[in-house]
């Protein structure tokens, strides 16, 4: 109960500060809508980037040194 | 057209060679014959080095005039911190979202107000940028500004709370009242206290007898005993020869201004000054050149490379006593000492220094240590300090009598009520009581308090320490909404300001403090700020 309600608190200060931030505070809740689906497209895509893009450039690039390692051994 | 170009350039060479005429025999200079009658002042003044004023009765011709050593003077340089590079991004990103969300809105929807009609052929009434800011920006945060209020504003004020059905399109009352702590009045000596206050029986009488108006200028029929009181008191009050008064603040300014410079003017203007200094130097079509907030080495920059340029009539620096949306002081004895060495004039507005400042609350002149003298305009307003309205001139008689004849107020505006006038003079009178005295003493005392513990607090304050306006800086329009609403919830009335009065990215809160605060109520309002604080993140300082 206590570290629920805890919880509670900590997300509610937070999410009025992310409000503050971003001016989203004193706009009208859709556009709060328009701008929090913006930013989880935003942050989607980028991490969508991240996960094809990056992260097999990073694996490939690791296979090919370790095979290289292994040739050179 | 070539008749009038040939004109003009007649004009500019004998206004030049008149200028190296005055150039070169500076001891004869009449710069400013208006105004500047304290020649001997001048060159015995203990501001200057000997060897300077030896130097410029001995010498002839041309000479240089040495640098200014800015060490020996306090610069009043108060603090201004500078936010985080973070928070600038963030204050940034806030403003174009809101600019991103205010296109959109505009494009669904059509906008809550009167529209300009049958308009074609006429420029449009209002400024495009303007006009948005106002509907998409400003009106998202009106519930925060021109809050109606129904008591006095003294010490405590009775808001008359209202809401909106239609985000702040609209409001309607809600019927309510609620009483508040007032920090959001100019009211810095607690003279403004409504019935009951101790100036109320005078103003009573004097309404009685002279009536609630004039009903005409002061130079046709408006002109009273009273008034002629009210100008030989506030002469008196601070130490000069004489003094006009004119019934509005803002009018004195825009008005006088005009009478006193002209196209061949050069008026070196603070970059914080205010409105109506700004539109006063509009309108007088003099050049204006401006310096960065009170900093005198630009300002010694810019004088000389005018004095340099010597086609200047007369050089005057414009500036204010205490700025109220920064709370920092102007260095006074700075600037007197740079006046007299450089032969300038200078013309200080005291709207909010006047009865706030100074151990007598003579104002900056009094805190500086400066012979009131050595200004050679005095201009300021009795709508802050004493409770009332309008404003004065002061200087030496011929200014005085120049501006009566020159600038328009005295002859157009209409003259003060005569009410007001009883309250101003009431207040002054009581400054030089013991009551009054004690009511400086306290202004200067809750300043001090406020502003220690809001630094503690660990807010980001603006301005000088002795400055009774005490900004906090929120940067962003949310915060300072949520400011004035949770202060607003906790009983305080403080005041928030946005862009067009401040820098886009700087909105901050500002408190007036005022005489008539007890510690109390001050611990109150420091309890509801420090609250405030915590919820909504304003710790922004980064000081130890
Ligand atoms: C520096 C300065 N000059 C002039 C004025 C105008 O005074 P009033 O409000 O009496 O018209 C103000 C008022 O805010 C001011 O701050």
């Amino acid at each position: 109960m206590e570290v629920g309600k805890k919880i509670q608190q900590f997300i509610s200060y937070w999410y009025l500060r992310y409000l503050l931030v971003t001016e989203l505070y004193m706009v009208e809740p859709w556009e709060k809508m328009i701008v929090h689906t913006l930013f989880a497209v935003l942050f989607g895509l980028f991490w969508y980037f991240n996960y094809s893009v990056v992260t097999t450039c990073i694996s490939q690039l690791r296979s090919t040194t370790a095979h290289d390692i292994e040739l050179i051994l | 057209m070539a008749a009038a170009v040939a004109n003009g350039c007649v004009d500019t060479s004998v206004v030049n060679s008149r200028n190296k005429e005055e150039c070169n025999g500076k001891e004869k200079k009449l710069l400013n014959g208006k105004i500047n009658n304290h020649r001997n002042g001048y060159l015995n003044s203990k501001n200057t080095s000997n060897g300077v004023n030896k130097s410029r009765l001995d010498e002839e011709g041309p000479r240089i005039i040495p640098k200014m050593d800015w060490s020996e003077y306090d610069t009043m340089r108060g603090s201004f911190e500078k936010c985080s590079l973070l928070t600038a991004v963030l204050t940034n990103l806030g403003l174009y979202i809101l600019m991103f969300l205010g296109f959109v809105n505009q494009i669904l929807f059509k906008p809550n107000v009167a529209t300009e009609k049958n308009r074609e052929g006429y420029a449009p009434l209002y400024d495009p940028f303007e006009q948005f800011f106002s509907r998409y920006v400003y009106r998202r945060v009106k519930h925060c500004f021109n809050r109606p209020i129904c008591s006095a504003p003294g010490a405590e004020v009775i808001l008359k709370e209202r809401c909106s059905d239609d985000h702040n399109w609209t409001f309607r009352f809600t019927g309510s009242k609620r009483r508040c702590i007032n920090l959001g009045s100019y009211n810095y000596l607690g003279f403004a206290e409504g019935e009951g206050g101790s100036t109320h029986a005078d103003v009573a009488a004097a309404t009685r007898h002279f009536g609630l108006a004039m009903c005409s200028s002061r130079a046709e029929l408006g002109d009273t005993a009273l008034h002629r009181e009210l100008e030989h008191t506030t002469a008196k009050f601070l130490g000069v020869e004489s003094a006009i008064v004119v019934g509005m603040g803002f009018a004195t300014n825009t008005l006088a201004l005009p009478g006193l410079l002209g196209p061949g003017a050069l008026a070196l203007s603070d970059a914080n000054n205010h409105a109506s200094l700004i539109l006063g130097l509009r309108l007088a079509r003099a050049t204006v050149r401006v310096f960065r907030h009170n900093d005198v080495r630009h300002l010694e920059q810019l004088a000389r490379a005018a004095l340099a340029e010597g086609k200047w009539r007369k050089i005057v620096i414009v500036v204010e006593g205490v700025y109220s949306m920064e709370g920092s002081i102007c260095p006074l004895a700075a600037l007197v000492a740079l006046k007299k060495r450089l032969g300038l004039q200078l013309y200080l507005d005291e709207a909010h220094s006047i009865g706030a400042l100074g151990p007598r609350g003579r104002g900056v002149t009094d805190y500086a240590g400066v012979d009131p003298n050595d200004v050679d305009v005095l201009m300021g307003t009795f709508t802050k300090s004493f409770g009332a309205a309008g404003g004065y001139i002061a200087g030496s008689a011929r200014l005085t009598a120049w501006v009566r004849a020159q600038g328009h107020a005295h002859t157009y505006a209409h003259a003060m009520a005569p009410a007001v006038a009883q309250q101003i003079v009431c207040a002054m009178r009581a400054l030089d009581a013991p009551a009054g005295r004690a009511r400086i003493a306290a202004l200067r005392d809750n300043t001090h308090y406020f502003r220690n513990r809001l630094r503690e607090m660990g807010v980001v304050t603006f301005g000088h320490h002795d400055s009774p306006v005490v900004p906090m800086l929120v940067y962003t329009f949310s915060k300072m909404a949520a400011t004035v609403e949770r202060l607003t919830d906790s009983g305080i009335a403080a005041v928030g300001v946005g862009f067009p009065a401040t820098p886009l990215n700087q909105a901050r809160i500002r408190f007036c403090l005022c005489a008539s605060h007890s510690r109390a109520q001050l611990d109150a309002c420091l309890a509801g700020v420090r609250r405030a604080a915590a919820e909504l993140g304003l710790r922004y300082s980064r000081r130890a």
